[in-house]
C-alpha cells in the first residue's frame, strides 16, 4: 500500500525547546488515523508540519512523496481543519462555499450546502458571528466536502454539542466510505471517534507513543476484575496502571504480559479477565490513569 | 502521485480573485476618505495681490485650487492598506485555501497593482471634482491641464499618481513583513524613521524624497519607481517565504 506520510527522523524544535524528537512516521493511503496525545505533546505541531504551515527543524518529511513546506502540490491535494481557521469577515458562509469551488478540485458544494442546511447554518451568516460549536460545525462541512486526498482535522469537535459530533463522526465515515481518502483526525474524546479509527497515532513525549491499529492498542493491556485481596495475591507481579473498585469487586488495568498458564491461573483464582476499550488503552499509555494530580493535593495536605 | 496540480500562474490569479472578493472594504474606506477630505478641503485658498502700474493701482484676487490633500490621503491609505495585508488574519485566510508562500506573496502584489491604479485613477479625477466646486464656489476662471486641453498631462498624473500609490503600498507591505517576523523591527524602523526625517526634511532637495519627486522625466520616474518596487518586493519575499503560518 502507498505512504501518503512519511517521516524519517523528523525534529522540531520552538527556539530551544524540542517538541518533537525525530520522529518515524508512515502514515498509509486511504486510512482513518486518530491522532491523541496530551495537551502540549505535540499533535498540532505534527499536523501543521504535515501541511507545510511550520518547516521541521530537521530530518525528512514527505507528503505524497514531497516535501510539504512551500509546495503548491501538497496544498492542493491537503486540507486542515481547526478551530483557528480564518476566513474574512466580509464574507457569508454562501461566499466561502463559492471560494472553495475555486480552490478545491474535488469539491462538492452540493454536499456542503446540504450538510449546512442539516445543521441549520444559514448561507447569509457571516462566519465572524457563528458561535464556536457552529463554528467548528462550518469548518468541520468545508473539511469533508472539500474531499482532499489529505484531510486533517485538528480538534474539529471543540465546543460542538453531543448530537453534532456524532453526527459530524457519521457524516465522515458516510462520505469516507464513498470517497475513501487519507484522514488524520485529532481528538481527546478516543470514546467518541473509536468507532470509526483504523489505525491510532499515540503521540508521547516527544515522540510515537504508539501507532499501529486500534486493536492492537487494546491488546497491550488487560482490564482484572475481582475482589481485592484475590487481585494481591495473584495479580501482583503485573505492573498495574490503573486501579478502580466499585463496591466489592475492584478493577485493575494491567500491562498484557503474560502467558497462556498464567492467564489459566488467574482464571481459577475467580478473576474476570477482559480487554480494555480503546479510550482505557489510551489513558493508560499516557498515564492519564495515575490519579496524579491527586497526588498533589494530599501532599500538600500532608505538608 | 497528485490529483490536483496547479501552475503558480494559474493559482496566483485565484488567490488573488479571492484577495478582491475578501477585501471589498478596503475600496469602500478609500472612497469614504475622498468624500471626507473633498468636502472638508475643497474650496480654493484665495489671495489677494496689487501693484501699481504707473499710476493705476491693479488690484487682483487669485485662488489656488489643489487636490494635495486627496493626494496625502490616498499615500497614506496606501500606506495602510499594503500593512494591512501582511496582519496574521489576512494570511490565516490565505492560507485556510491552497497557496503556498510565492503565491501568496504574487496575489498580493496584483491586489496592490490593481489597488494603486484604482486610488491612482480616482485621485486625478478628483482634482476635476475640485474644479467644479471651485467654479461654483469662487467663480473662477480655471487654468488648468485637463484631459482635453493637455490629455498627455492628464495621462502622466494617473501614471504618477498610481506609481506613487504602489511605491507607497510597498514600503507598507514590506515593513509590515518585517514587523510580523519579528517585533524588534518596529523599533529599528523608528530609529530609521528618525534619522531619516532629519536627513530628508532638514534640507530640501536632496536625499530619497527627492530621488524621486525631483525626477522630471516622466520615463526615468517610471524606471527608478519600478526598480524601487521589485527591490520592496524581492525583500519582502525573502522573509515570507519562511514565515510559518496558521500559528495562534
Amino acid at each position: 500500500m502507498m505512504q501518503t506520510v512519511t517521516l524519517r527522523d523528523v525534529t522540531k524544535k520552538y527556539r530551544s525547546l524540542t517538541i518533537l524528537d525525530k520522529v518515524n512516521l508512515d502514515i498509509r493511503e486511504s486510512v482513518i488515523t486518530g491522532v491523541v496525545g496530551r495537551n502540549g505533546a505535540g499533535k498540532t505541531t505534527l499536523l501543521k508540519m504535515i501541511a507545510g504551515f511550520m518547516k521541521e527543524s530537521s530530518g525528512e518529511l514527505r507528503v505524497f512523496g514531497e516535501r510539504p513546506f512551500n509546495s503548491l502540490s501538497v496544498s492542493a491535494n491537503m486540507i486542515f481543519i481547526d478551530d483557528l481557521m480564518g476566513f474574512p469577515d466580509s464574507l457569508t458562509l454562501g461566499d466561502i462555499l463559492v471560494e472553495c469551488e475555486r480552490f478545491y478540485a474535488n469539491w462538492d458544494g452540493e454536499l456542503a450546502k446540504r450538510l449546512l442546511e442539516y445543521f441549520s447554518l444559514p448561507l447569509i451568516l457571516n462566519h465572524r458571528v457563528l458561535s464556536k460549536g457552529k463554528r467548528s460545525t462550518f469548518n468541520a462541512v468545508v473539511g469533508i466536502a472539500a474531499r482532499c486526498p489529505l484531510t486533517m482535522f485538528d480538534e474539529p469537535i471543540t465546543g460542538m454539542d453531543s448530537a453534532a459530533r456524532r453526527d459530524f463522526y457519521r457524516a465522515l465515515l458516510k462520505d469516507y466510505i464513498a470517497h475513501p481518502r487519507t484522514i488524520l483526525l485529532s481528538s481527546h474524546h478516543v470514546e467518541e471517534m473509536e468507532d470509526i479509527l483504523e489505525d491510532i497515532l499515540l503521540i508521547d513525549g516527544k515522540g510515537i507513543g504508539f501507532h499501529g491499529p486500534i486493536t492492537e492498542l487494546q491488546e497491550k493491556f488487560l482490564l482484572l476484575q475481582g475482589k481485592l485481596e484475590v487481585l494481591e495475591k495473584y495479580a501482583n507481579k503485573y505492573a498495574v496502571i490503573h486501579r478502580s473498585s466499585a463496591g466489592p469487586i475492584s478493577e485493575w488495568i494491567v500491562d498484557s504480559e503474560h502467558t497462556e498458564a498464567e492467564l489459566k491461573e488467574l482464571k481459577q483464582a475467580g478473576i474476570r479477565i477482559s480487554a480494555v476499550s480503546a479510550s482505557n488503552a489510551y489513558l493508560a499509555m499516557t498515564g492519564q490513569t495515575r490519579g496524579g494530580v491527586d497526588d498533589v493535593f494530599n501532599a500538600m495536605e500532608r505538608a | 502521485m497528485f490529483s490536483t496540480q496547479w501552475s503558480v500562474h494559474e493559482l496566483a490569479k485565484r488567490q488573488f480573485l479571492f484577495k478582491f472578493n475578501a477585501n471589498g472594504p478596503i475600496f469602500t474606506m478609500l472612497i469614504v476618505l475622498q468624500i471626507i477630505s473633498t468636502v472638508f478641503l475643497s474650496g480654493a485658498s484665495t489671495s489677494t495681490s496689487s501693484y501699481e502700474d504707473g499710476d493705476t493701482l491693479l488690484s487682483f484676487n487669485y485662488a489656488n485650487v489643489s487636490n494635495d490633500g486627496q493626494v496625502g490621503l490616498t499615500l497614506f491609505w496606501a500606506f495602510i492598506v499594503g500593512f494591512l495585508l501582511t496582519s496574521a488574519a489576512q494570511r490565516n485566510e490565505s492560507f485556510a485555501f491552497v497557496t503556498n508562500r510565492l503565491t501568496f506573496q504574487l496575489a498580493n502584489f496584483y491586489f496592490f497593482c490593481m489597488a494603486a491604479l484604482f486610488g491612482g485613477v480616482t485621485t486625478v479625477l478628483l482634482g476635476s471634482v475640485m474644479k467644479i466646486v471651485a467654479i461654483f464656489n469662487d467663480n473662477a476662471i480655471i487654468e488648468t491641464s485637463g484631459l482635453f486641453s493637455a490629455p498627455l498631462d492628464f495621462f502622466s498624473q494617473i501614471i504618477a499618481m498610481t506609481a506613487y500609490t504602489l511605491l507607497l503600498m510597498l514600503v507598507g507591505y514590506t515593513l509590515g513583513t518585517f514587523i510580523q517576523f519579528s517585533k524588534l523591527f518596529i523599533a529599528l524602523f523608528a530609529l530609521i524613521w528618525i534619522a531619516f526625517t532629519q536627513i530628508s526634511f532638514g534640507s530640501d532637495s536632496n536625499g530619497l524624497l527627492n530621488f524621486f519627486y525631483g525626477e522630471t522625466s516622466i520615463l526615468l520616474f517610471i524606471l527608478k519607481v519600478l526598480i524601487a518596487i521589485a527591490l520592496l518586493f524581492g525583500v519582502s519575499f525573502w522573509v515570507t517565504n519562511r514565515l510559518e503560518v496558521r500559528n495562534p
